[in-house]
């Protein structure tokens, strides 16, 4: 117990936005685990000359899914079968909202994080030390929703496995919350944990129900899709100072009365009319109640902690998306670890160079 | 002017000095006392490209990178974590020119939870 104080110390410290919190189940949580072959990123024309196949081997994908917030871990491994060292680009579509905040490459058993820089410094980053022979990768968007990844310099016979972790909001149709995983292969194993406050789950694929764990195997293709249904009428979800609130359904002048949550910067700004409304923003440490009210609605909803840091980047999403200017995004990027027009993360392995 | 011009233009012609890639590592130094949890400053000119733990990597504070500053941060619920000179990340780090490293603990502590402080080293030891 009194190394979470310690833990909680550090993380106020100045690595708020970074640093893992000693995790326990939310109660608003589902844990979803797939294994095994998943979704397979398309491998895409050449961008360097020096392109040559890698052979996929697997592609793991595993889910955190709070409030309407999906945490989504992608690893995908491969092995250079060439004789030579080669270098490998290819580009994947994420959803629109998604904003990569973390990136491990993996060779044999070592395990090295991926620093966000300035966009042209990390492809300076990355271009010197491919020049240098060094195994360097990088993660970059050319488009909104189009990522790109640049490997160099893998060795031949070597393995590599490269981990994304993007976090993106759930779909949300006629009351349901729709979390998609595109391209599934085949061999596909899901682990599903969802607590009490969830209904109507479905699946696209066959489902097996153990108390509050749901599990799904067997060969199948097309894309994976879970659906279900929130039961409360609101989340109010905190975590590490940021909240993210849900209304569903919307009701006409909606009000919201933060209590004593000493909110900030909410986005939006204005309530949304569309459902499911959506409100994301800081607020003080600790449990809070807040009242809405609106036509037929007076509802005090209290606050529920729930693990991890996704509510601190859904907000830096938010606000990021609210920027304009240049500056404005890249500095914002840097300072919370994301992905964007103007900034990317990059690796090099000083240890390794190509023999 | 005409020598001024002339020394410009022998400036422009040098080669431009080789970013070098080096690995620095980050040592604590625990006596008998098993580290749980730390959190330490670098300082440095060289620009930071990767980080590397033991098992997992260590986190890193990306607001601290803007200041020129690397703050890590790592902790395990391992029962039994090491003790003695624990090697807790190897930093990947891109050097022009001389480059010096300066590490700070900022904090550490104990499976119990108890404050300790272990002596930082580096050692740098990439470059090949």
């Amino acid at each position: 117990m009194r190394l979470r104080y310690l833990l909680v110390g550090l993380a106020l410290t100045g690595c708020a936005t970074s640093m893992p919190s000693a995790e326990s189940p939310g109660p608003a949580a589902i844990e979803l685990l797939i294994v095994e072959r998943a979704a397979l990123p398309k491998v895409q024309e050449p961008r360097d000359a020096v392109f040559a196949g890698l052979d996929h081997r697997k592609t793991d994908v595993k889910a955190r899914l709070t409030t309407y917030v999906a945490t989504v871990t992608v690893t995908q491994q491969f092995v250079n079968p060439r004789d030579r060292a080669i270098d490998a680009v290819y580009s994947f579509p994420l959803p629109d909202d998604a904003g990569v905040r973390d990136f491990i490459l993996q060779i044999g058993e070592r395990r090295i994080r991926g620093i966000i820089r300035e966009r042209e410094e990390a492809r300076r980053i990355h271009r010197e030390a491919r020049r240098q022979g060094f195994v360097t990768t990088l993660l970059d968007r050319d488009r909104s929703t189009r990522f790109t990844q640049s490997i160099a310099n893998i060795d031949a016979g070597a393995r590599i496995d490269v981990q994304i972790t993007y976090l993106h909001g759930l779909r949300y149709s006629a009351g349901m919350f729709e979390f998609v995983v595109p391209r599934i292969a085949a061999d596909l194993t899901l682990e599903a944990i969802i607590d009490g406050e969830v209904a109507d789950v479905t699946s696209s694929h066959p489902i097996r129900v153990d108390g509050s764990k749901i599990t799904v195997t067997g060969n199948r293709d097309g894309d994976f899709m879970l659906r279900y249904r929130m039961t409360a009428r609101a989340v109010l979800a905190v975590s590490e100072g940021f909240f993210v609130l849900l209304v569903q359904p919307p009701v006409a002048d909606l009000r919201v009365d933060w209590g004593d949550l000493q909110v900030a910067e909410v986005y939006p700004p204005q309530i949304p009319t569309q459902e499911p409304v959506i409100l994301t923003g800081r607020c003080g440490r600790g449990s809070a109640k807040v009242r809405l009210t609106g036509r037929s609605l007076d509802l005090t909803v209290d606050s529920r902690e729930v693990p991890g840091n996704a509510l601190a980047t859904t907000w830096a999403r938010a606000k990021l998306a609210s920027l304009t200017s240049r500056e404005e995004i890249t500095a914002f990027a840097l300072r919370h670890n994301l992905v964007s027009d103007w900034t990317a993360f990059v690796t090099v392995d000083a240890m390794e160079k190509k023999k | 002017m005409k020598a001024a011009l002339f020394v410009l233009g022998l400036i422009a012609l040098l080669p431009e000095q080789e970013s070098r890639f080096v690995a620095v590592e980050v040592y604590a130094e625990t006596g008998a006392v098993p580290l749980a949890a730390w959190q330490i400053e670098i300082r440095s000119d060289a620009k930071i490209v990767a980080v590397e733990g033991v098992k997992e990597p260590p986190y890193y504070d990306p607001a601290a990178l803007q200041g020129g500053r690397i703050i890590l941060a790592q902790f395990t619920t391992e029962p039994h974590p090491p003790a003695g000179r624990v090697l807790v990340a190897r930093v990947h780090m891109m050097e022009s020119g001389k480059t010096d490293y300066a590490a700070r603990l900022m904090a550490a502590a104990s499976p119990g939870g108890e404050r300790i402080a272990p002596r930082i080293d580096l050692v740098r030891v990439g470059g090949k």
